[in-house]
């Protein structure tokens, strides 16, 4: 198992200790405490050197009492089979510089997404809500999904995520549905989706 | 470089005030907004640091596969674990909230762009007056707080009704707490 990126790692274990902390029935709770190694030692230092100027410009302030948490979290992470996988890193990079160097393709119509649970009963103050939109951009595209729609959609682009799309909370789908939707469907790449 | 705005993606309790030609220039990868200023996150259940800055996910646009989008996009795909721990029925409606503010909440939107920037901005970064006040990065708008956040006043957003940088408000202020219930439900 492996999660990509040092942020990932970070948010990751403490999200995972967090969660078992909550969950007291959980067997993994208990289990590791002892088992620190160096090797996730050396992966927070490298967090903390690779991202503490611009997150100090940016105002993302580490509690300094927590460092020691976060040491112990990914200590836990690693003794349990987390590992960085620095590729992942690396191929960001590498993209975002190839994105900043592409010319736009097609001048295509904006679309301007929206996501309810049903929309054959769209409540009133929605219908508000998205007709100020059409009245003030008239030139551009509207598309309302619903549950439905959103389901399909996952299906189609991102099948592993619709595997377990059930399971997961309302507030988890709509989540991922926007950036789902606005990484694959922005309209210049693939309009005939 | 030419990027193309051809996605807004607004929550249906959004009102748009402003045409969005009139905050985009179809020459920005990505236009985002900031919905609130100096969070201390202990007070929101995470405890990584305080936020100069959160950005808001309730209106942003993008062109198709802007790199900060992507990464948002596949850290939760692998975070599958994470995103159905917070589904756990062991955990209480108050602490279900508290996981995911941890895991897909703007802060975590918030992460992410910062984590692009520092990708991006080859050493020149934007400072937390940039946003207050709007900034511009490769590929990259950020609006100033008045853009998206205007009528935020309980997360430290001023609130002028003819203030010339407003383009959405939001109807429901807090919506994740006051609908929390409803939208923390696993499916049925």
């Amino acid at each position: 198992m492996h999660f990509p990126g040092m942020l990932k790692v970070y948010r990751v274990a403490k999200t995972w200790v967090y969660l078992n902390t909550l969950d007291t029935s959980s067997s993994n709770y208990d289990s590791e405490e002892a088992e620190l190694t160096e090797y996730a030692a050396s992966l927070l230092r490298k967090y903390l050197a690779n991202y503490s100027e611009p997150a100090t410009r940016l105002g993302l302030t580490p509690h300094v009492e927590d460092k020691d948490e976060v040491e112990q979290c990914l200590r836990k992470a690693a003794a349990a089979g987390y590992e960085v996988d620095q590729a992942y890193d690396e191929t960001f990079h590498a993209y975002t510089e190839l994105y900043m160097t592409l010319d736009s393709l097609t001048n295509v119509p904006t679309v301007i997404f929206f996501t309810i649970s049903n929309k054959t009963a769209i409540p009133l103050s929605v219908q508000a809500s998205i007709q100020s939109w059409r009245d003030l951009n008239p030139g551009f595209n509207v598309a309302i999904h619903d549950d439905h729609d959103v389901e399909t959609l996952v299906e189609l682009l991102m099948p592993e995520l619709h595997e377990i799309w059930q399971n997961l909370l309302t507030i988890e789908r709509a989540d991922i549905y926007r950036f789902l939707v606005m990484t694959f469907l922005g309209g210049n790449v693939c309009p005939g989706l | 470089m030419t990027c193309t705005i051809t996605g807004i993606y607004a929550d249906s309790d959004t009102l748009c005030v402003k045409p969005i030609a009139r905050w985009t220039d179809r020459q920005q990868g990505l236009v985002v907004g900031v919905e609130a200023q100096n969070v201390d996150t202990r007070d929101m259940g995470r405890h990584e640091g305080n936020r100069a800055v959160v950005f808001s996910q309730y209106v942003f646009a993008a062109g198709a596969f802007h790199p900060a989008l992507v990464r948002m996009l596949y850290r939760l795909v692998d975070d599958e674990e994470t995103l159905l721990g917070a589904a756990s029925p062991s955990l209480s409606p108050e602490d279900r909230l508290h996981a995911v503010i941890r895991t897909i909440d703007p802060m975590a939107w918030t992460d992410d762009l910062a984590e692009f920037l520092c990708y991006a901005q080859s050493g020149h970064f934007l400072t937390p007056d940039d946003f207050w006040r709007g900034g511009q990065a490769p590929t990259l708008r950020v609006l100033p707080i008045a853009g998206f956040g205007a009528d935020q006043t309980h997360l430290g957003s001023p609130w002028t009704d003819d203030d010339p940088d407003i383009c959405v408000l939001r109807k429901f202020k807090r919506s994740g707490a006051l609908h929390g219930e409803s939208r923390l439900q696993a499916t049925e």
